[in-house]
């Protein structure tokens, strides 16, 4: 078990002395979920308002196929990405294969159902009363819908850090669209499951700490928007 | 030219599936006019109060508000009607905004935090104190108060309150009622109240209606006896009442669960026991308590009959003739036949 605990000590070494290779996949990481977490709130808290606060025929079906898409795995989004930005694919005149941005499309692809339930689901558990109380304010059907949005702010908020929760540990679509390209499309999940696979611990165990401490943030933000709602 | 009611109601019908039904046939309630809706849960209070707030859309019948017939929430015109639900809801926001939100959906943009002050202070919430604070950090009475200090900043035309102090504390409910009291003085608003509370709304309506299933089946003063009603065989039916007592009216009603009507002026107050054979109903009671209207003469005197609640009316004088006080064993004395059949349909 030496191994492991050498390991753990290089890796603080990599993380205290600013080693590039080790830094390149975390911004690598950040600027991909930062990227699909932009687009799938973009996209979904629109589309999850409409789920949640209109009635229309085919909603009960929607809401069932976008909750089925919230157990998406990663490698199924990763081969229909894969097969439609690949060069012989209809989007290959794009050349997001192997890039970054391909990656955070297939990312995005990936939560946006997790943003899309949860704020639908925060729009349908708003109080009953919150309709009627802002009618008889005197709003109109846009100021109601407006202030229904934000009532659900916090709901919606934690479909975000849940969405960027989902987005920063996922393996899968980073490996096959990004293709683990060090210094260009390497992330942390991805040099993680690289470096374990050669034997070397200190990295991996260097980025599974930096991984770990953001889901740690993540978590800590969840657990204050859920006080607050 | 004859001034133009604020609401008239003509064939008003409202229904919730095939159990309960809603039927005003004329109503008309003036501008500046206070109207005190009392009854049981479940007769059509609320309902009715949701109907004048145009948050519901009547089955059958028209409500015209100011001469126009009104369709759903046509907002131009709901904008000059307000209603206070039971419970409030505030929004997740600050007490200033919360209080200054039907200014804003309304594009008004002058003096709001003056507004906002005056209205916090009419219900009695110091702005310095009150205006910051999150809507999660009040009490039950303080939120009830915001909720309706952002009604009145609004100065409508009609003012609806729907059970306004059922739930709140004795100083919460002093505060709504005297913010309500204090607004009509200085604005010509007309005033719908739905309460279980007889004694504010005695001193603080020109007109009280009773409903019951659906139905005003007269003003407050008509106390409302439910069945179920027993034949005797002799004409007459009874209705059982706590320790072997009973309550005679001359029958048949229209069925065994029809209720009842008496008015108040036919029930007479004794100290004694009466000896006056007659009157077929002659029952101990205790007065639970006593309260006089603004616009009335008589004084309404309540009492616990075991099981059932009538409400009595009596002149001041006689009153204190008979040192009638709340806790005072007396005796109620009313004919069988000052008992009349509710007829609904």
């Amino acid at each position: 078990m030496d191994y492991l605990g050498s390991g753990f000590l290089r890796a603080l070494v990599l993380l205290f002395s600013g080693d590039p290779e080790t830094f390149s996949a975390v911004t690598t990481t950040l600027e991909v979920s930062s990227l699909s977490i932009l687009a799938s709130l973009a996209l979904g808290i629109p589309g999850g308002f409409i789920l949640g606060y209109f009635e229309f025929p085919g909603k009960k079906q929607l809401r069932a196929l976008v909750d089925t898409l919230l157990a998406l795995p990663t490698v199924v989004v990763g081969l229909v990405v894969y097969a439609f930005i690949s060069r012989r694919g209809p989007l290959g005149e794009m050349a997001l294969l192997f890039t970054v941005p391909g990656i955070a499309l297939a990312q995005t692809i990936l939560v946006l159902p997790i943003v899309v339930s949860l704020t639908a689901t925060a729009v349908e558990g708003l109080d009953r009363r919150l309709r009627l109380t802002l009618i008889t304010l005197g709003a109109n059907a846009r100021q109601i819908a407006l202030q229904t949005l934000l009532e659900a702010r916090f709901a919606v908020l934690t479909a975000a850090v849940t969405a960027y929760g989902r987005a920063i540990s996922e393996v899968g679509i980073s490996m096959m669209i990004g293709g683990n390209i060090k210094w260009h499309t390497r992330t942390i999940t991805t040099a993680v499951a690289l470096e374990t696979g050669k034997g070397e611990f200190a990295m991996g165990i260097a980025l599974g700490i930096v991984l770990l401490t953001l889901a740690l943030l993540v978590n800590a933000v969840l657990v204050t928007l859920r006080r607050k709602q | 030219m004859e001034e133009q009611p604020l609401y008239r109601i003509s064939g008003l019908r409202f229904h919730y599936g095939d159990t309960f039904e809603l039927f005003i046939p004329g109503m008309e309630i003036g501008e500046g006019e206070s109207i005190g809706l009392v009854g049981p849960n479940g007769g059509g209070k609320s309902t009715l109060l949701k109907l004048l707030a145009f948050l519901e859309t009547p089955r059958e019948g028209t409500i015209f508000f100011l001469g126009k017939n009104i369709h759903g929430t046509d907002s131009s015109t709901a904008r000059n009607v307000t209603i206070l639900l039971q419970e409030p809801y505030l929004l997740k926001t600050s007490i200033f905004e919360n209080v200054a939100y039907g200014l804003r959906v309304r594009g008004e943009k002058d003096r709001i935090r003056e507004r906002v002050e005056e209205a916090l202070g009419q219900v009695g919430l110091p702005f310095s104190e009150f205006a910051h604070r999150k809507w999660h950090q009040l009490s039950g009475g303080e939120a009830q108060r915001v909720a309706l200090a952002s009604r009145l900043i609004l100065k409508p035309k009609a003012l609806l309150l729907d059970e306004p102090t059922a739930s709140i504390d004795s100083y919460s409910t002093y505060r709504v009622r005297q913010a309500i009291v204090d607004i009509r003085k200085s604005l010509r608003m007309a005033l719908v109240v739905a309460s279980h509370d007889l004694e504010w709304l005695n001193g603080a309506v020109d007109r009280i209606y009773k409903i019951h299933d659906g139905r005003i089946i007269g003003s407050g003063e008509e106390n409302v006896i439910p069945g179920p009603w027993e034949a005797l065989g002799d004409g007459r039916w009874r209705k059982a009442l706590e320790e072997g007592r009973f309550l005679l009216a001359a029958g048949p009603p229209p069925g065994r669960e029809t209720a009842a009507l008496l008015r108040g002026t036919d029930i007479e107050v004794h100290v004694a026991e009466w000896e006056e054979r007659s009157v077929e109903n002659i029952l101990p009671a205790t007065v639970t308590g006593m309260f006089s209207g603004s616009r009335r003469k008589n004084l309404t005197v309540q009492v616990d009959l075991g099981g059932i609640t009538l409400q009595a009316m009596m002149s001041p004088e006689r009153a204190d003739h008979l040192r009638v006080l709340p806790g005072k064993r007396i005796w109620v004395a009313f004919p069988a036949a000052a008992l009349r059949w509710l007829q609904l349909r």
